[in-house]
């Protein structure tokens, strides 16, 4: 008997006939189901009525305006752009809004450029002080990013701790230059054993003469950011920079202290 | 002096705001009293401001002898303090973040004309970006510029840090500007000199200060060289003991 239930259930909800209303926790049993179905046969009613509460019959146009109603439902979330634990776009919008820049760029000639943002170190701060702690370290950057830039500059997530900002109308130097203020106001954390979270940042440039599609902007700055992760972290490298990435400490916290020491106690 | 004694000298802070610029004109007027022939160029290509210090509106800049193939002498601007002056340009965005090769190439249409001098400035910009470093690099030695704020200090150690690791530079000169008195000058100085010591394993070589003086601001705002319009002011004083300090250790 639970067995034809359950199969007649899978089938009705195959065909979208049942909206109600299982308890979505499967562990506990169901008080109550709705059935909302047109054109029963008798011994289906009967059945139905046997394992729910209501067996409803409606017409055809209710059952379409819901299915539509779901059709709906469905576009309207894919239509949704932000990301739902920081408010910044979401890759999605990403993908689309890149697009238009682009095309923007080779209309008008003016270059935008691309910042991905990493953070460092940030999977050590989430294993040691928890994911709560971690969600609010990445809702606390991801409104640093967004305050420290232009209304015009587009922020998303773009991954757990990787954010993309995609920078009309601006080129590799404003860049390069906006993304060192970032890397700056991004607050270092001191985590464990001399770990530091901070941000790593790759730019690149989209010129109007580029032949590159998005996939490989995205890539060119991935690249940029994988060197700058490997050259020490805390960094901003840009697409085309010619040195070898070099270790560079930037002052560290002792070297702080050392420096300011005589001035504190002054 | 022989043309190849020709002594090159970065000025960076690291900081900006701290007095690069002024630094760099005073020491540079200071030598020309000397009668030494100095040239100061303004490597800050993406804020240039050493013409405007000097209230000169110049026809040809760096921008011109870099991409328009000027050749380098008529891009020299003698000036009414007595030295040549290669000036910048402001908002060229090329020049303010060239990639390492235009950058090579800079300093190989520079370099020439130095040996013309005896004393050759380059006035860097701020940070420590490429153009920055590169310009340290060209240089026999770097000088320094703090002043008694927290962050000027970061900053200078930040830069010297990044010179000493990348290029193995061990040795800069440090000036510090707007100093109270010379017992602070030196206390500050001291203090970055020993945090290099402790934790690059070098200390740093102290040129002198330059006191704080209200003169300082209103010369600049009237684009006037103080040291020239008051030689006997204490700024000028300290301008031409750092001169002797550089010819000291230039010597060395």
């Amino acid at each position: 008997m639970v067995r034809r239930k359950s199969s007649l259930l899978d089938v009705l909800q195959k065909q979208h006939a049942v909206f109600a209303l299982r308890d979505q926790d499967k562990k506990r049993r169901t008080d109550v189901l709705i059935v909302v179905l047109d054109g029963l046969s008798e011994s289906e009613r009967e059945v139905l009525l046997g394992m729910s509460a209501v067996v409803m019959e409606i017409h055809d146009d209710l059952i379409e305006k819901i299915a539509e109603l779901k059709k709906e439902n469905r576009q309207l979330r894919s239509l949704t752009l932000t990301d739902g634990l920081t408010g910044l776009y979401n890759t999605r919008f990403f993908v689309m809004q890149l697009e238009i820049e682009m095309a923007r760029t080779k209309r008008t000639g003016q270059p935008s450029s691309l910042l991905m943002l990493d953070l460092d170190n940030f999977k050590f701060l989430n294993d040691t002080l928890g994911h709560v702690q971690g969600n609010r370290y990445l809702v606390k950057v991801a409104h640093i990013i967004r305050d420290s830039l232009r209304p015009t500059d587009i922020v998303c997530r773009y991954g757990g701790d990787e954010f993309a900002v995609i920078m009309p109308a601006t080129d590799l130097y404003d860049a390069v230059r906006t993304a060192n203020r970032l890397r700056e106001a991004i607050p270092a954390v001191h985590l464990k054993n001399g770990l530091y979270m901070s941000a790593s940042i790759g730019v690149a440039e989209y010129a109007a003469s580029s032949s590159a599609g998005p996939e490989e902007f995205v890539h060119i700055s991935d690249m940029a950011l994988y060197k700058a992760k490997k050259g020490g972290k805390n960094k901003v490298f840009y697409q085309g920079q010619t040195e070898k990435p070099v270790h560079i400490d930037y002052v560290t916290p002792e070297e702080k202290d050392s420096l300011w020491e005589a001035k504190e106690k002054e | 002096m022989d043309s190849n004694k020709t002594r090159v000298a970065s000025v960076s802070s690291g900081k900006g705001g701290v007095g690069k610029t002024f630094v760099t004109i005073s020491l540079a007027a200071s030598f020309a009293r000397k009668g030494e022939r100095v040239l100061a160029v303004d490597c800050d290509l993406g804020l240039a401001n050493m013409d405007i210090m000097l209230g000169i509106n110049p026809k040809n800049t760096l921008k011109d002898i870099v991409f328009g193939a000027l050749p380098v002498k008529e891009a020299i601007v003698h000036t009414k303090a007595g030295f040549d002056l290669i000036p910048g340009s402001s908002g060229i965005k090329e020049l303010a973040h060239p990639m390492y090769e235009k950058i090579q190439d800079i300093k190989a249409v520079l370099e020439p004309v130095f040996f013309d001098y005896d004393h050759v400035l380059l006035d860097t910009g701020a940070g420590i970006s490429e153009m920055v470093l590169q310009f340290n690099l060209m240089a026999d030695l770097s000088i320094v510029v703090i002043n008694r704020e927290l962050t000027s200090l970061t900053d200078a150690y930040a830069l010297i840090k990044v010179m000493y690791q990348v290029f193995g530079r061990e040795f800069f000169g440090v000036v510090v500007n707007s100093a109270s008195d010379p017992r602070d000058a030196q206390k500050i100085f001291n203090q970055l000199s020993a945090t290099c010591k402790k934790f690059l394993g070098f200390s740093l070589t102290y040129l002198g200060h330059i006191t704080r003086d209200e003169a300082v601001p209103r010369s600049i705002l009237s684009r006037e060289v103080l040291v020239l319009r008051e030689p006997e002011s204490a700024v000028a004083l300290n301008c031409t003991s750092i001169v002797d300090a550089l010819n000291v250790c230039e010597i060395q």
